[in-house]
């Protein structure tokens, strides 16, 4: 059975859709990633310098 | 999962427009300057003491809005925003912030193996189950 059948279609089409929003969600977290890295989370801070600056963001 | 899909695109595109919006001049000097001023009042000196540049995350959100992208507020700002805006959709799609997601080269490879032609169904759902 190949791609062809409209079974393994629909099956594609949810898969596809499923990996699309899950690319999104990837794509906003890794933008996040990002931003921390730039501001040195978590290798250049430690725990309560972290903590401490999400306080003041989130202020 | 459409909705989520729209959902999350428009997250995505707000992200980015957000992003622009910090750019103007003249937010560096004024925010560092805030920071600074801010720092001797902080009740964890040790922690202020580290943050260093950061503290600059004390400045007002007017400072906040007008950052330039590379200043230190700007790039706390970015942080400040990402961060919401993952919390947001990480909430939409029913995860916590700590939760494992897959790398967009992961999921990219999947999208290109499951858009190949020729697959069987079977490997079909082994992707599926992958997801």
């Amino acid at each position: 059975m190949d791609t062809t059948d409209l079974g393994a279609d629909l099956l594609a089409a949810e898969a596809y859709e499923s990996l699309v929003a899950e690319l999104a969600l990837a794509e906003i977290v890794a933008v996040k990633t990002a931003a921390e890295e730039a501001v040195g989370i978590p290798d250049d801070l430690s725990e309560e310098a972290i903590a401490a600056l999400w306080a003041l963001l989130d202020n | 999962m459409k909705t989520k899909q729209i959902v999350l695109t428009a997250l995505t595109i707000a992200l980015v427009a957000g992003g622009a919006a910090f750019a103007g001049p003249g937010g560096n000097g004024k925010s560092n300057g805030r920071g600074a001023s801010d720092n001797g009042r902080n009740s964890n000196g040790a922690a202020a003491s580290e943050l260093k540049w950061r503290n600059a995350a004390h400045a007002s959100a007017q400072a906040f809005s007008n950052a330039s992208p590379n200043s230190a507020v700007g790039i706390l700002a970015t942080l400040k925003n990402a961060s919401a805006a993952a919390d947001e959709a990480l909430e939409l799609a029913g995860l916590e912030s700590g939760d494992t997601v897959r790398t967009v080269e992961e999921i990219q490879t999947l999208l290109v193996l499951l858009t190949e032609p020729a697959l069987s169904s079977d490997e079909i759902q082994a992707l599926i189950n992958q997801a």
